[in-house]
């Protein structure tokens, strides 16, 4: 089966001054359509550069990056951009919801823009912020912020989920029930997503886990019998 | 501060242009005061300017040089009057002496009122002139040096005045004392002076001084606008008016005395002049007398001369007539004679023959008479026979008569008593019995033929047999016995009718008898009457034939008379003829010897009487001059006696330099413009203040974690502060600079280019001012400073540990407009996006729509200015003023000038002309004059037609009617005067009356005060002198055609021709000058509008960057996410545009009330282009702006979103 995102010799540059850094240096790497998958690696490894260029956000200088058949890295500004709106949704680390907007809105916010998305009130629902809908961000907690961002992204009804450390600016227990959410939309719904994040002890509940240090792709692994959130203690 | 350029710019140049309009605006009245007391000092302009009705002396020059504080006196001469300049004529001129003395060519020495020359050179001789140069192109009249002015014969005699009559202009000066486009009021033509010139003062016959100039000590090293200035003159003013009783007293009397003297030689001259005349005139009167006498005597003797040749003529005529005429009178009487005497033997011959045939009748008459007498005896016999006969013939018819009538009578009776009726009824009974009878038996008779044996029908048959037959023995005897009594009657009827047969034959025997007696008796009364008839007859002709014959006689003796007188006649008449033409010939030689001698003495007679004629009309001539000079010499004499009487003790009318129009209009246009420059930097540093408070509550909002850190390092709160307050104060710093270098140099100049269509000052300069420099900076500093204090401050306020912290983001906040769920609903998540941030920050919502407004409202009165000034041409010279030319008469007279009916009233020339009368008066508002013009239409039913009178806002007409007057809008302003309300106003004759106002009507160019001829006749008790007349120019003729306006101007008491086309084409010109004033506020608008929503969308922009980024993440298009930023800074656009063009209303308004000059009203609308251009451009400067910010919004990194919150 054709793998449903693949990376092939993808290398991302950032000139300083003299020298030049590879951020991403010649990663390859797959994965399958439903998969929840989790690159997982230290600070500064280029873990979120990747994430950067999957998610359209950034173009890489080298290589190929290929999604549902679709050549990523030939896109122009503006087919990134609608690659962005249509194929990709965004979970941030700081959730990045618009303040001026309740939570519904920010859920409807994205929902504007897209073909065919879903219902915001009961995506928000289904993330169990059905009591909160009318809420402005600086009302809610971390957790529930970060829901919104989920529903969010969900909203638009994308092909891939990226989160980029989701639980980052989250304590543990909240951080848990997001990735419960995030584990339980991949289970369900058949999305595949991809968490990014530098937390190695996260990697069980993972269908995928590709672990990456300066750059590269030190190594891929399948995990044939992923444990749900709930059992993993860090 | 290198990262927060953009916000450093915008802070640096809010101020730049706040003091830049500041020192700009604020600077620029210093400067155009400045420049005036410069030129007016550099010029020597007097201070002081004294008048007086009687004029001035060198006594009171020498009375003003004593004054105390009076430094320089200078006495001159001045006089208004018309001047020709080639083509045109009657042009209204002021002529103003140059003390001749202290000028040469090019260099005049001191001298008060200094002219400067520009071209040619000074007039140095009698005869030459300088002119005033024209302040602006559009105030040129066109006369060059070169040129040779010469008075207008409409001038009259001002031999008095001017000693000469030409003027060659020499040069062009300028002066100070002419140096602005207002015009000076003249005393005569149209109350307006349109050309200035200077000559020197020997071209002045003036015996007095018109006017003193007198500079005040120490007045010119103050500012000729500063108050110290005019208390410095009005003290020497007043010293002068102290001074004035006595001169005036002193002028008085010399004139008077003078005026006496000359009266009094005036009339010693007039007796004299009159005694000589007089004299001389009876000389010649009586030589004239003497000469007619010989004349009428010579005339008297030709005459009987004439009368007796006349005569003799006559008779002699008469005499030569007569002769031929004798003659042949004499041969026709004898012929006629002759004619007569054979006449006379005819008749002769005739009268024989008529007596022979009266005798031959009167035999036959004689004769038929004898017959009728024998005839007579036989007659009477026969009457007489036939008279007896008829007796006897009567008695015997009436005899028979008698018989006839009595048997018919016995007739009747038998038929009246016989019974024959009677028989004749029975005997018809009888019968019909007998008939009965018969048929009965016949019956019976029947039926005993078919029953023979019956033997009952045998006995009735029998029977009936009998009856049969006894019925019919009956009828018988009844039949006899009526047959009988007929045959009786029928018997005596015959009787009597042969009777009467007889009767009636004797009857007619006799009148036949009868008549027969009638007609002979008849017969013989004729015969009787004819005999005595003809008898007499008879007699008369035998004696009327004795005297026939007796006659006949005579005429035959009378025939052989006149045979013998014809002979005679005939032997007279051979002799005649040659004696009478001797006569005739020696009558006619006397008749022309006397003809001759009478013509020689007519001829005679007519020279001495053309000698005569002549002698007379030299008399009469010399007669009629002497008695017109002695007339004139006696009315001079009145007028002097008059004008000595109405001589009044004159009066001093001390002026300052408010007197001269550029001057006083030149100061109060300072004032005016000061009025609007303390407006328009207040606003400005107000958003200077407004940008400096958002764009340092941003940057304190972004070093917050900074602040905290130093805080937490134990920096004080000042010092930190210190931080933000150095920063916005270089900012500060370099906008101040920047503006003052503006504000000093490019605003003043082209303010002044405005007015420099205006005022002629050579000497503006663009000026540092220290103070202002100051004051801006100062301001620029405060309002800055404040803001970042005000911005500092609450951050300041809290806690170090809780500035390392995040500042908590500001909370989304329901707004008002969430309450309408139906808009609230429909609207996009972007859209409810910016309607919570409008609402969110108010500083940037103040700030940008106080920029935004105040950058439309500057358009709006930018272009609204334009509007406002180009409207009144076209509403003054199209719609209210609807005639197409002017003429200015300087008499009165020439209206009723034949050739000038002839033009006007020409129509395919001149469609409608009206006489009006138009004086220029003042009218004292208070605090100075008004000039307005009384404006008296010459016929108020056509006046209409002319000048449309309507209020301005509804456009109703007013109609001018008796009994009070129109006044024009912004005279109606000046004066708070409102229908209804009482004016008093006075004429130019000084006479006041009170008027109630009818009407305010719709001007803008001067101002006037319309009045019917009856009402200003009724309130000034004299008619209006017309000077003026209004023409209409034929339907589709735009322009006037040369040969027309020749021939109005070569009517005698015409001064001039205006086209309006003419005042046109002038004020277009200064309303040029305005475009300049409207692309500064262009420029300032726009960079009003700019800054802010420079500084807005900076802000905006720099606040929003990770929401910026998310959104961009979310897969929001470019065009979207500029969308998502600007649509805050179009709707505060929108809704500042909206509010600047409310806001513009009002200070187009206050600017346009503050500019307006007393001659014109500026319009008050502003056309709906102009809004439309305002708002259209404030949008292109957003516009601009956002395309500016859009690189920076491209910029924007979506790993931003990546980033901490900060």
């Amino acid at each position: 089966m054709e793998p449903y995102v693949r990376f092939e010799d993808v290398c991302k540059y950032y000139q300083t001054g003299e020298t030049r850094i590879a951020a991403a240096d010649h990663v390859n790497f797959e994965i399958n359509k439903g998969e929840f998958c989790i690159i997982v690696g230290p600070s500064g490894a280029g873990k979120t550069t990747v994430l950067n260029m999957l998610g359209g956000m950034d173009t890489c200088d080298e290589g190929r990056i290929v999604l549902d058949g679709r050549v990523v890295s030939d896109f122009s500004q503006k087919e990134l951009t609608a690659y962005r709106r249509y194929d990709v949704g965004f979970v941030f680390q700081f959730y990045n919801l618009v303040q001026n907007l309740t939570a519904v809105e920010n859920v409807e916010l994205a929902n504007e823009i897209c073909r065919n998305p879903m219902d915001a009130v009961q995506v928000l629902r289904d993330v169990g912020l059905g009591h909160r809908l009318k809420n402005f961000p600086a009302q809610l907690s971390g957790g529930e912020q970060q829901r919104v961002s989920i529903a969010r992204a969900l909203a638009k009804n994308p092909k891939i989920l990226l989160c980029d450390e989701p639980t980052g600016a989250l304590d543990y227990k909240t951080g848990k029930q997001v990735l419960r959410l995030l584990q339980d939309t991949c289970r369900h719904t058949g999305r595949t997503v991809i968490v990014i994040t530098h937390n190695t002890a996260l990697t069980a509940m993972a269908d995928r886990v590709i672990h990456i240090n300066s750059g590269t792709v030190q190594s891929m692994e399948t995990n044939p019998d992923p444990v749900p959130v709930e059992r993993i203690e860090w | 501060m290198k990262g927060t350029f953009s916000r450093f710019i915008a802070i640096a140049a809010i101020v730049a242009l706040g003091t830049g309009l500041l020192a700009g605006l604020m600077a620029t009245p210093i400067n155009m005061r400045a420049a005036g007391d410069t030129y007016l000092d550099e010029s020597n302009l007097y201070d002081l300017r004294i008048v007086s009705e009687l004029g001035l002396t060198d006594e009171d020059a020498d009375a003003i040089r004593a004054v105390e504080g009076v430094d320089e006196v200078m006495p001159a001469y001045m006089a208004d009057i018309f001047l020709d300049a080639g083509e045109e004529k009657n042009i209204v001129t002021r002529v103003h002496g140059l003390p001749s003395d202290q000028i040469e060519e090019l260099e005049p020495v001191d001298y008060l009122n200094r002219v400067e020359v520009v071209e040619g050179r000074l007039p140095v001789k009698e005869n030459e002139c300088v002119i005033v140069a024209p302040v602006s192109a559009s105030h040129d009249p066109g006369i060059t040096v070169g040129q040779t002015l010469t008075v207008s014969e409409s001038n009259g005699d001002i031999s008095d005045t001017l000693r000469s009559t030409e003027f060659k202009i020499v040069g062009v000066v300028e002066t100070a004392y002419y140096f602005s486009v207002e015009t000076e009021s003249a005393t005569i033509g149209d109350g307006t002076v349109s050309l200035k010139i200077y000559v020197g003062d020997e071209n002045f016959s003036q015996e007095a001084y018109s006017e003193i100039f007198v500079t005040v000590e120490g007045a010119r090293e103050l500012n000729a606008a500063s108050d110290e200035y005019q208390n410095a003159v009005d003290a020497v003013a007043e010293r002068i008016e102290e001074i004035s009783g006595a001169r005036c007293e002193a002028r008085y009397t010399e004139v008077k005395e003078q005026a006496e003297q000359e009266l009094a030689d005036a009339r010693a001259e007039l007796e004299d002049a009159r005694a000589e005349a007089d004299e001389k005139l009876a000389d010649a009167e009586q030589q004239l007398e003497d000469g007619r006498a010989e004349l009428e005597e010579n005339e008297a003797k030709l005459e009987s001369a004439k009368n007796e040749i006349d005569s003799g003529e006559k008779e002699l005529e008469a005499n030569r007539e007569s002769l031929p005429g004798t003659l042949s009178q004499k041969q026709q009487e004898l012929a006629a004679a002759q004619t007569a005497l054979i006449d006379a033997k005819a008749q002769y011959e005739d009268g024989l023959a008529e007596i022979e045939t009266q005798e031959q009748a009167l035999n036959e008459a004689k004769q038929q008479l004898e017959v009728a007498k024998q005839l007579l005896p036989t007659l009477e016999s026969a009457v007489t026979q036939g008279e007896q006969a008829l007796p006897s013939l009567k008695a015997q018819a009436d005899a028979l008569e008698q018989a006839a009538q009595s048997a018919e009578q016995t007739a009747q009776q038998a038929h009246d008593t016989s019974n024959i009726n009677d028989l004749n009824a029975a005997t018809a009974a009888a019968q019909s019995e007998y008939e009965t009878k018969k048929a009965e038996r016949e019956a019976l008779e029947a039926q005993l033929a078919e029953d023979p044996e019956n033997p009952d029908l045998q006995a009735q048959y029998a029977a009936a047999q009998a009856a049969e037959q006894t019925a019919q023995a009956a009828y018988d005897t009844a039949k006899a016995a009526s047959d009988a009594e007929q045959a009786r009657l029928d018997g005596l009827d015959s009787a009597a009718s042969s009777a009467r047969t007889q009767a009636d034959a004797a009857k007619q025997t006799y009148d036949a008898a009868e008549q027969g007696v009638a007609e002979a008796r008849a017969q013989l009364d004729e015969a009787n009457r004819q005999i005595a008839e003809y008898e007499p007859l008879i007699t008369e002709g035998e004696a009327q034939l004795a005297a026939a014959k007796q006659k006949m006689a005579d005429a035959k003796k009378q025939i052989t008379e006149a045979e013998k007188q014809i002979a005679s006649g005939e032997t007279s008449l051979s002799l005649a003829p040659g004696l009478a033409q001797l006569e005739l010939d020696l009558a006619q030689s006397k008749l022309d010897s006397a003809k001759q001698q009478y013509e020689d003495g007519m001829e005679q007679l007519e020279d001495g009487r053309a000698e005569l004629e002549q002698g007379e009309a030299e008399y009469a001539e010399q007669k009629a001059d002497a008695e017109q000079k002695l007339a004139d010499a006696e009315q001079q004499i009145a007028d002097g006696e008059q004008e000595l009487a109405e001589l009044e003790v004159p009066e001093w009318y001390v002026f300052d330099r408010s007197g001269n129009a550029g001057v006083s209009a030149y100061w109060s246009n300072i004032d005016k413009l000061e009025a609007i420059t303390t407006v328009f930097p207040i606003f400005f540093f107000l958003v200077a203040a407004l940008v400096a408070l958002t764009t340092m509550t941003r940057m304190v909002d972004e070093e917050r974690l900074q602040i905290g850190t130093f805080k937490a390092l134990g920096y004080s709160r000042w010092q930190i502060m210190f931080k933000y307050l150095f920063y916005a104060w270089v900012a500060t710093l370099v906008g101040d600079v920047a503006g003052l270098a503006f504000g000093f140099t490019a605003i003043p100049l082209v303010i002044w280019n405005a007015y420099g269509t205006m005022y002629s000052i050579p000497t503006f300069q663009c000026v540092f001012h220290a103070q202002l420099a100051a004051l801006g900076v100062g301001a620029a500093l405060v309002c800055t400073s404040l803001a970042t204090l005000n911005a500092c401050g609450q951050t300041l306020r809290e806690c170090a540990a809780q500035l390392l912290l995040p500042k908590a983001p500001a909370a989304g906040k329901r707004i008002l407009l969430e309450r309408v769920t139906p808009i609230w609903r429909r609207m996009k998540f972007t859209h409810k996006v910016t309607a919570r941030n409008l609402f969110r920050y108010k500083k940037r919502f103040f700030m940008t729509v106080t920029g935004i407004a105040g950058c439309t409202a500057l358009l709006v009165t930018g272009f609204g200015l334009k509007d406002s000034i180009s409207d009144i041409i076209s509403n003054q010279f199209d719609k209210i003023f609807t005639y197409d030319f002017v003429v200015t008469l300087s008499d009165e007279d020439a209206l009723e000038d034949e050739a000038f009916q002839d033009t006007m009233g020409d129509t395919a020339r001149v469609k409608n002309y009206m006489a009006a009368s138009q004086q220029r008066v003042s009218v004292d508002l208070g605090d100075r004059e008004f000039s307005v013009y009384l404006f008296v239409p010459g016929d108020t039913a056509q006046f209409a037609q002319f000048i449309d009178l309507h209020e301005r806002r509804s456009g109703a007409s007013i109609a001018l009617t008796d009994g009070g007057v129109v006044v024009t809008e912004k005279f109606a302003e000046e004066r708070g005067l409102s229908v209804g309300s009482e004016l008093e106003i006075e004429n130019s004759d000084g006479d006041a009356a009170t008027f109630t106002v009818m009407g305010i009507a719709e001007n803008y160019v001067e101002n006037y005060v319309y009045i019917t001829p009856d009402s200003y006749r009724d309130a000034f008790g004299k008619d209006a002198e017309m000077n003026s007349v209004l023409g209409i120019l034929p339907d589709g003729t735009e322009e006037m055609e040369e040969s027309l306006s020749e021939a109005i101007l070569a009517v005698d008491g015409v001064a001039g021709l205006t086209p309006v086309s003419t005042m046109r084409t002038s004020l277009d010109e200064t309303i040029a000058s305005i475009n300049y004033v409207v692309y500064v506020i262009i420029l300032c608008a726009g960079m009003l509008a700019f800054v802010v929503l420079y500084n807005l969308t900076n802000i905006n922009i720099a606040e929003r960057q990770k929401e910026i980024a998310t959104i961009k993440v979310l897969g929001f298009y470019e065009p979207e996410v500029e969308a998502y930023i600007y649509r805050e800074s179009h709707v505060l656009t929108a809704i500042g545009t909206a509010l600047g063009l409310v806001g513009g209303i009002f200070l187009h308004m206050f600017i346009m009330r503050t500019v307006e000059v007393d001659m014109v009203m500026f319009g008050r609308e502003i056309k709906p282009l102009s809004f439309v251009l305002a708002a259209v451009l404030t949008v292109v400067f957003s516009l601009l702006v956002n395309l500016v910010m859009k690189r920076k919004l491209r910029a924007i990194s979506m790993v931003e979103s990546l980033k901490a919150p900060e």
